[in-house]
């Protein structure tokens, strides 16, 4: 009897285990047609902006820095496709008294971006967005670095690297 | 008799292991879907490359408990009717 109960809940066992998993795939299902896409994953570090001094303060831009022109392009097949922007910058605060990203707009498509727009600020205090980007509108996309930093002092010279995953998703969060 | 306890303790080890590898499966690939880590961190590789275990250890940990599972209700009819057997012959003696 004991051995009989013991059988039929192991086949309830694994009928459970299959149903729960069905559960989890049809949601997987759901997150795959949202789909999200690692769209750049970029390295900042002295090979991208050359060296700076204690104290200096410099701002980079797709002007004078070519590697920040165009830095991050993507070409979406449908409208509201977020971007969103995850860096390591706050591991950087003993090195830096400034390290600001201002991600600007360059190839835009519909209205509500204009090319120039500042569509995110990444920072020390706040190295992540909060809220994705909207791309509202299907097409080509591209966006330049625009970098002001600003070197605390250091005992010896300090290579620095800043880390930076871009990806665009169907949802906001 | 040795045997005998080794051969269970290696199917409970089998099926223990089979529902542990399971669970950290669908741990390590509900857990970001759902929401409750951000999703920025999975791209489509990784995605698959964890749906792909969650799949292969859901086809193994369902396969061990079936089957376990029908072995102990084949074991038990087969006692029951030895069981009445038992019972016939002792009667008729």
């Amino acid at each position: 009897m004991k051995r009989r109960t013991l059988g039929i809940s192991l086949i309830i066992f694994s009928m459970l285990i299959v149903s729960v998993s069905a559960f989890v795939y049809e949601q997987a299902s759901n997150t795959v047609t949202q789909t999200i896409v690692e769209v750049a994953n970029i390295t900042l570090d002295q090979g991208t902006l050359g060296s700076i001094s204690e104290g200096q303060t410099i701002l980079y831009t797709s002007a004078n820095t070519s590697s920040l022109d165009d830095i991050i392009s993507i070409t979406t097949t449908q409208a509201n496709v977020y971007l969103h922007f995850d860096t390591d910058l706050d591991g950087q605060s003993s090195n830096y008294a400034t390290y600001q990203i201002l991600v600007k707009a360059d190839t835009v498509q519909g209205s509500t971006i204009i090319t120039g727009d500042t569509i995110a600020t990444l920072t020390l205090a706040s190295p992540d967005t909060a809220t994705g980007v909207d791309l509202d509108t299907a097409g080509a996309w591209t966006f330049d670095f625009e970098i002001t930093t600003t070197a605390n002092s250091v005992s010896s010279d300090t290579p620095t690297t800043v880390n930076i995953t871009v990806s665009a998703e169907s949802t906001s969060t | 008799m040795k045997s005998i306890a080794g051969k269970a303790l290696l199917e409970r080890t089998v099926i223990s292991s089979t529902f542990l590898a399971w669970l950290i499966s669908f741990l390590y690939f509900y857990l970001p879907i759902s929401g409750f880590i951000k999703q920025i961190f999975l791209s489509n590789f990784i995605f698959q490359q964890r749906l792909t275990f969650f799949l292969i250890s859901t086809a193994l940990a369902s396969s061990a408990f079936l089957i376990k599972g029908i072995q102990l209700l084949r074991k038990s009819k087969q006692q029951e009717k030895l069981s009445a057997k038992e019972k016939t012959i002792f009667n008729s003696i």
